[in-house]
Order: structure tokens, then sequence, then C-alpha cells
């Protein structure tokens, strides 16, 4: 190579860049490790976030936590979540209609949440429910699957129910068939039946609906078959966004049987009151059974 | 040396994680001193260098042993670097200043010389202006002292383009540097 004396002086000039002494390549080793189990641990889809524990050694200098912070943001479950999911959840009293991309209606009732992927409808139809929500599933040849805490639901197309919260679960089904499934159940819900279990998904437990607007919620209905006081007040509160509390305990241990019109606060804690035969107070978002 | 890395790299792609330490140890320091000519911050050159070993080991089922591993980590550590100065002109454009990549970290005042000042304006152009492989090499040349033939190998190139990236690095200097020399 000739170079000119300009482009040797460069050529001189650039080995003079003084570097920071490489760090200790052990402790560097062993937080790498440290990474790469926290990465082992995190494979599939269930992420979680990890901790920062793992990250003593964070610089005093702001841009370093800021571009640390980048960094680690980047490459967060979090972070894939968001570029790789979609997420819906609702609060109480709200209830929200959603048309994913296949033409599936989802109704999602109140205090509830739903994530599924942004491949949705390319590679598979899989969403994850927490709550309670009514699935209207339009036929197509990638099968329906919706993950829960209690199991797993697969269908092609179909119209059902799904109540998946923490005092219960329980899947009806209106129009089709579904397959309802866990680690070691699995059982066939056809058209006008109903199940309510926690975990054995067994024949015995089927039940036809017996109430003609199923599912109740999006009728704007409460529909009670022998159903404890605090689940329906439990309904109640996530429909209406408010609080109720009992004076006396063992009243949460009533059942309950029968239809209440659930169009309006006052009327629902009206018929409750009746059935209770307790009175009722209500001041600002809550409501105390006397 | 090639065929080594090779089969370092067959046993990290299945998760061995004993070669990948011997892969670590071997391109560590290249690594940190190469990111850190970047970066020029020694504790974010210690994350980015970190981070793309952690990188590699993540995607290492889609490792191709074949292809030099250098120019694989050079470029997930650049664009880690990419990361970052994106994000500090996202910040800086909210402050409503311009970045400012000439400021060295490793700055000390008392010896800003005539050559100093050249050598930072080098580093400014090597920065910003050179392609990415024709800066890699640049580097490797000049920080790491490597020769043409070992950057060959270690990039997988022919001498014949390590000589040629580097004189067309000279070239783009030159060109910038004018009011300096």
């Amino acid at each position: 190579m000739k170079l000119d004396n300009k482009e040797k002086l460069i050529w001189e000039v650039s080995t003079q860049t003084q570097l920071p002494p490489v760090p200790d390549k052990d402790a560097v080793w062993d937080r790498l490790v440290q990474e790469m189990k926290i990465d082992q641990n995190n494979f599939g889809i269930t992420k979680k976030e990890s901790s920062w524990k793992l990250w003593p050694n964070m610089g005093n200098k702001i841009n370093i936590a800021i571009a640390y912070g980048l960094i680690f943001a980047l490459l967060s479950p979090l972070a894939y979540n968001f570029f790789f999911t979609k997420k819906i959840l609702t609060g109480n009293a709200q209830n929200e209609t959603i048309l994913l991309s296949d033409g599936t209606k989802i109704i999602l009732n109140s205090k509830s949440k739903i994530i599924y992927g942004r491949n949705y409808n390319i590679d598979n139809r899989s969403i994850k429910l927490t709550g309670e929500a009514y699935f209207e599933v339009e036929k197509n040849d990638l099968p329906f699957t919706i993950e829960t805490a209690y199991g797993v639901i697969s269908v092609l197309g179909t119209s059902f129910n799904v109540r998946s919260r923490e005092d219960g679960f329980e899947v009806g089904v209106n129009d089709g068939r579904i397959k309802l499934s866990n680690e070691s159940y699995s059982i066939h819900l056809s058209k006008g039946q109903f199940i309510e279990v926690e975990s054995s998904f067994e024949e015995k437990d089927i039940v036809d609906i017996s109430i003609k607007e199923y599912p109740d919620w999006i009728n704007q209905k409460f529909y009670c078959n022998e159903t404890r006081l605090d689940e329906l007040c439990s309904e109640i509160e996530r429909t209406f966004d408010i609080q109720i509390k009992f004076l006396d305990q063992n009243l949460k241990n009533l059942t309950i049987t029968g239809i209440i019109e659930a169009s309006d606060l006052n009327d629902v804690l009206y018929t409750v009151s009746l059935l209770t035969k307790h009175k009722f107070k209500l001041e600002d978002d809550i409501c105390t059974i006397l | 040396m090639k065929e080594i890395e090779k089969n370092l790299l067959k046993k990290v792609k299945n998760s061995d994680k004993t070669a990948f330490r011997q892969l670590f140890s071997d391109f560590y320091d290249t690594l940190f001193r190469f990111v850190a000519y970047r970066v020029r911050d020694s504790d974010l050159a210690e994350d980015i260098t970190q981070e793309t070993f952690l990188r590699v080991w993540k995607k290492r089922e889609s490792l191709v042993p074949e292809k030099s591993f250098f120019s694989l980590i050079a470029r997930i550590s650049t664009n880690l670097c990419y990361d970052h100065f994106r994000h500090i002109e996202v910040r800086n454009r909210h402050q409503n200043q311009l970045p400012d990549f000439g400021k060295s970290h490793f700055d000390d005042p008392e010896k800003v010389t005539q050559a100093n000042m050249l050598e930072e304006e080098i580093h400014r152009i090597v920065n910003e202006k050179l392609p990415d492989k024709c800066r890699s090499i640049f580097i490797l040349s000049r920080m790491e002292g490597r020769t043409n033939p070992e950057i060959a190998g270690m990039l997988d190139l022919s001498v014949r383009t390590v000589e040629n990236q580097i004189y067309r690095a000279l070239k783009v200097l030159k060109k910038n540097l004018d009011n300096y020399l």
C-alpha cells in the first residue's frame, strides 16, 4: 500500500487512541452465565419479568443506566410481549367487544383479560383468557384454542362462554362443539351443555343449560342457581364497579336461585335485599348489606 | 485457527457451555476494545460486549460454524451500539440539543494537543462516517494491531479485500480531515 504523508499521519495517529482496560473476564463470565440461566428459565411462552437483582454493577452515570435500561428493555420478556402479543383488558363495569382478523367475535366481560399473539390467524389461533368472555368463533382450518388457568378449550367454530375466575371455572356452549382439557382430563361439550368445575373435567358433571339467555351477563342478567351470595356479589362488584360489604359475614354463605335483571344497580341491590331479607345502604361506591 | 473456531462453534450450537466459554475467552478482549472504541465508555462497552455474547448464546441454534465468528459478534455489537446511539439521539432531541458524539469520555482537558485533536477527529470519523465492514477492519488493524492476513482470517475475507477496505478508510479519513492536516 502506498500512502502519502497525510495518510501516513492518519495511519500513525489512529493507533494512539487510549482504550479503557479490559474488565476482569472471569467476573464478566460469571454474570453472563447468570443471564444465560435466566434465559433458559424463560424459555417457552410463559415469559416472566427477570429480577433486577441480577444486575448489581450498574454504572453511576445516568446515560449508562438509560442505555442499560434500553438494552434490557429491548430484550426483556415485557418487550417481547409488547412486540409479539396483543393484550386487551377490561376494568370493572367495562365490557369490550373484540373482532379478530378471522372474523371471530369475543365479548369480554368486566375485569377480564385476553392475550393473543401478533401471528394470530397466521400460524395459530390461540388466546389466553383470564376472567370471563363470550366467544363466537368463525370456522377456519386453524383450530381455535383458549388457554385458561383451569384448562384448555379447543374448537373449530362455535359460540360459547368461558368463565375463568378465582372463584371458579365454567364453560357453556351455545352452538357447535368444543373440547375441554387439562393435563389429566379431556371431554367434549356440545350445544346446550354446560359444566362448572375446578379441575376434573368429567362427563357426569355436564349439565344442560337451563336458561334461555345464556350467558347471563351478555343479556344483562345474573343467573343464579344455588349460587353463593358472595359469588353473586363479586359479579355485581365487577359489573357495576362498586364494593359490597357484609355486616353479617354469615350472609356470604347464603345461596340464591333465580334470575336477576342486571341493567340497573339499584334494582339489582333491591333484589338482593329481598332475597336475603336484609336491608342495604349504598354510599358512594360502597354498598353495605346490613 | 479457523478449524478450532469452527469446532467450537459446532459445540456451542449444541449448547456446550465449555466451548462457549472458550470462544468467550478468545474473543472477549478484542470485542470489548472494538466496542469501547465505538461507545467511548468503559461501563457501556462492558454491557454491550456482555449482551453480544448473551445474544450469541440465545441464538446458538442458528449459528453457522463455517462463518466467521468475529463478523457475527462485530455485527451484533454494532447493532447494539446503534441502539444506544439512537437512544441518545432521541434523548438529545427531546432536550433540543444536537448529538455530540465528538466528545470523548476518556478526555483529559490538559492533554488536548494537536495530535490529540487529530486523534479525536479520526475517532469521530471512523465511528460516524465509515461503513460497518470498513470500520471493523480499520479498528482491528489500528486498535488491535492485527496484520491484514490476521484480519482476513478473522473475518473470513480475502487479504485483498482487507487491504482495499483499509485504503478506503484512509481515503475517507483524509477527505474529512482536510482542516486538521
